[in-house]
């Protein structure tokens, strides 16, 4: 029973979920042509399959090398640093893939039992609501993440400025933008992203005592699983982070975490709650888009136009109608990605066989190259090859400094800025 | 062995015999011009070498990325673009040094949850930009019928569209495309006012006053073609038009969602789009 839309789906999920800055967009944009032999409930099928998976994968090469695989892995890496033993990244790989299936089937089977009121998810889209959830955990942050507050709030600013910099066409004003049509568009994510996230932790890990890195005794045979409260929690935070446009896992799985912050210090629980909610939010995601019709991402948009180049329409489809088959068809998924996250956990020892600082500058030779190819193919090569320029010699800098608070700004700032205009006009 | 080298050759001399064309998208990566572009793409495979390029910023597709390309090209363009490029924006673009291959015209309806916007004072959501035409637009309605709305500015249609249905707005602005959707998600929703500048239940026809009237005019244009290229192009699409069954077909609702015209003049042209630029700076 749709074969052949899951393993597409699976495909989609491993490559997005494996490679830094090619994205679901990115790719339902590639195989725009091929994706049109499929049905409505294929191509829904194809695309909750590849939004799971990547999220499974995703947090593979974020905790063992430190690479945001998936930009919902944040928090991974963040904490990846601090995983000093080989127990704990194999902890944290097999915890991070049973609590993203627990996340997916929890959400899957709440909306089965109650799909009678999904319609209340209108609610949320509220702006104080909005505007509320973006600030607490921005301020969450402030005192939780691994640097002094004052630093934090300083990150804070600086993506928030760094965020400015284009046209801002809410405000239909221009921030530093010199006239300079590259500029207009602003500074694009995935080079800030590398430069200012990835590499600064690629370069920790670098810089830290392979020795310590590898402990003599390991126990790689069992699944670790967080409490049931810690995994429930971040399940509810990690469905609500899904339903907030353009952020949706991003704000799920860093959330989450922040919130874990809070109660423990232990990195792989840390991890594993982000990764828990980012599956959560990967379902959640696709609830706005089937109840009302709005995607609230770009590769939503191109999801919502195929199914509707194929009749879909929100009279004659109600999403109650194909819950019953989209739940089943992610509870095979879910249970395929387990399956394949899981058993990595026990080849983390061959991981760190390699020499570590060989595996990072090849890595970050190949993120210079993502950089490149990302550019090419926004046709905008010679931009991000300048921004590359400039902005890693600043993230080697920052190599000592936690700088989750400063992308996580920059991504936020577009609906943090308008959302409190909003409020301002609501008033 | 023969077969397959034949077969081979033969699509190879297929694709090497079709024309190039490159569909540059001036639009969002999530609206209507980037769905379009896309369904172009599709439709238009089998007679043109296709090749999309969606930057989504209007300001690096036709700041950095027109000027380089060579070949022809098929290109989206709309008023309020234009109105904000005039103003001082990032670009601007004459439509009169390309080919207008097609011109639509997108009236907004008034969509509300109950209330009646000429008497009910309320939330009137609507697209950006803050300071933009459609904020005038509720500022006008609120002196013509002497009551006090508020305009809310929301980042696309589909938020406001969102905020309407969730009960956060009284009103909002939207396009026939987001009214259908509207009505479809909450059957309680009403779209029947119109700012056309005439027809059926137009607010600016009601009350006399042309300040009311708002809509988006769009343009697809031909450029580095001939005129005989560019004739070829347009035939080539209006029959993917005919087809509803085509992407573009599909996307535009059978050609129901704006009013579609193929064969005006270029003096026909700037007597749509010159007062529809300027009313909209």
């Amino acid at each position: 029973m749709y074969f052949v839309p899951h393993l597409v789906g699976i495909g989609f999920g491993l490559i997005s979920g494996l490679i830094p800055g090619v994205g679901n967009f990115v790719l339902m944009l590639l195989a725009w042509p091929f994706l049109s032999i499929f049905g409505i409930f294929e191509l829904l099928m194809m695309y909750a399959s590849m939004a799971a998976i990547s999220q499974y994968i995703g947090s593979i090469p974020a905790i063992v090398y430190g690479i945001p695989g998936e930009s919902s892995s944040y928090p991974a890496v963040a904490e990846s640093k601090r995983l000093i033993k080989q127990k704990q990244v194999s902890q944290s790989i097999s915890g991070s893939a049973f609590g993203s299936a627990f996340g997916s089937l929890l959400v899957v089977g709440l909306c089965y039992l109650f799909v009678d009121y999904t319609d209340f998810i209108k609610h949320f889209y509220n702006t104080k609501i909005l505007v509320g959830l973006l600030l607490t955990v921005t301020l969450v942050m402030i005192f939780t993440v691994n640097n002094r507050w004052y630093t934090n709030v300083l990150l804070i600013v600086s993506g928030l400025g760094l965020g400015l910099i284009g046209y801002n066409s809410y405000l239909n004003i221009n921030v530093a933008t010199f006239d300079n049509t590259y500029l207009y568009a602003g500074l694009p994510m995935p080079v800030v992203l590398i430069c200012l996230f990835a590499i600064p932790q690629m370069m920790h890990h670098m810089n830290a005592d392979a020795d310590k890195i590898l402990a003599k005794t390991y126990e790689l045979s069992k699944v670790y699983i967080l409490n049931p409260l810690a995994l429930i929690g971040s399940t509810v935070i990690g469905f609500i982070g899904g339903l907030i446009p353009g952020l949706t896992t991003v704000f799920s799985s860093t959330a989450a975490y922040n919130a874990s912050m809070l109660f423990t210090k232990d990195p792989v629980k840390r991890i594993v709650v982000s990764e828990t909610a980012n599956n959560a939010g990967a379902f959640s995601m696709l609830l706005p888009l089937l109840i009302f019709g709005v995607p609230l991402i770009g590769s939503e948009a191109i999801l919502l136009f195929l199914m509707e180049q194929k009749g879909f329409n929100l009279v004659q489809f109600q999403f109650s109608t194909f819950l019953p088959e989209l739940a089943l068809g992610l509870v095979i998924v879910n249970v395929i990605g387990f399956t394949i996250a899981w058993p990595l956990s026990k080849m983390v020892p061959l991981f760190y066989k390699f020499n570590l600082k060989i595996i990072l500058s090849i890595l970050i030779f190949i993120l210079f190259l993502v950089t490149l190819y990302t550019g090419y193919i926004n046709y905008s090569m010679e931009y991000y090859l300048i921004c590359f320029m400039v902005l890693a010699p600043i993230g080697v800098l920052l190599k000592n400094v936690d700088t989750l608070p400063l992308v996580f700004a920059f991504i936020i700032h577009n609906k943090l800025i308008d959302g409190i205009y909003r409020l301002y006009q609501l008033s | 062995m023969k077969t397959i080298l034949t077969t081979i050759f033969l699509l190879f001399s297929i694709s090497a015999s079709a024309a190039d064309l490159t569909i540059l998208n001036s639009g969002s990566k999530t609206g209507g011009f980037s769905m379009q572009s896309t369904a172009y793409s599709t439709d238009l495979a089998k007679e043109y070498n296709i090749k999309l390029i969606n930057p989504g910023d209007r300001c690096v597709a036709l700041g950095s990325l027109l000027p380089k390309i060579k070949g022809p090209v098929l290109m989206p363009w709309a008023s309020d673009y234009e109105a904000v490029g005039r103003n001082g924006g990032c670009v601007k673009f004459d439509i009169n040094t390309a080919i207008i291959l097609r011109y639509d015209s997108a009236p907004l309806f008034v969509c509300t949850r109950g209330g009646d916007i000429r008497k009910d004072a309320g939330k009137v959501g609507h697209t950006v930009p803050v300071d933009g035409p459609l904020a005038r637009v509720v500022k006008e309605i609120s002196k013509e019928f002497g009551i006090e709305h508020k305009a809310v500015v929301y980042d696309g249609s589909g938020d406001a569209r969102l905020a309407l249905i969730n009960g956060e707005l009284d009103y909002a602005l939207l396009s026939k495309k987001h009214t259908l959707v509207a009505k479809e998600a909450d059957p309680t929703i009403k779209c029947d006012i119109s700012l056309a500048s005439g027809g059926p239940n137009s607010l600016p026809a009601e009350t006399g006053n042309p300040k009311l009237a708002f809509g988006w005019d769009m343009t697809w244009m031909a450029l580095n073609m001939s005129q005989a290229q560019a004739n070829k192009l347009q035939q080539v699409m209006m029959q993917k038009h005919l087809d509803c069954s085509s992407a573009i077909g599909s996307w535009s609702k059978c050609n129901t969602v704006y009013n579609t015209r193929w064969d005006l003049n270029g003096e026909e042209i700037n007597a749509l789009w010159e007062p529809m630029v300027e009313s909209q700076r």
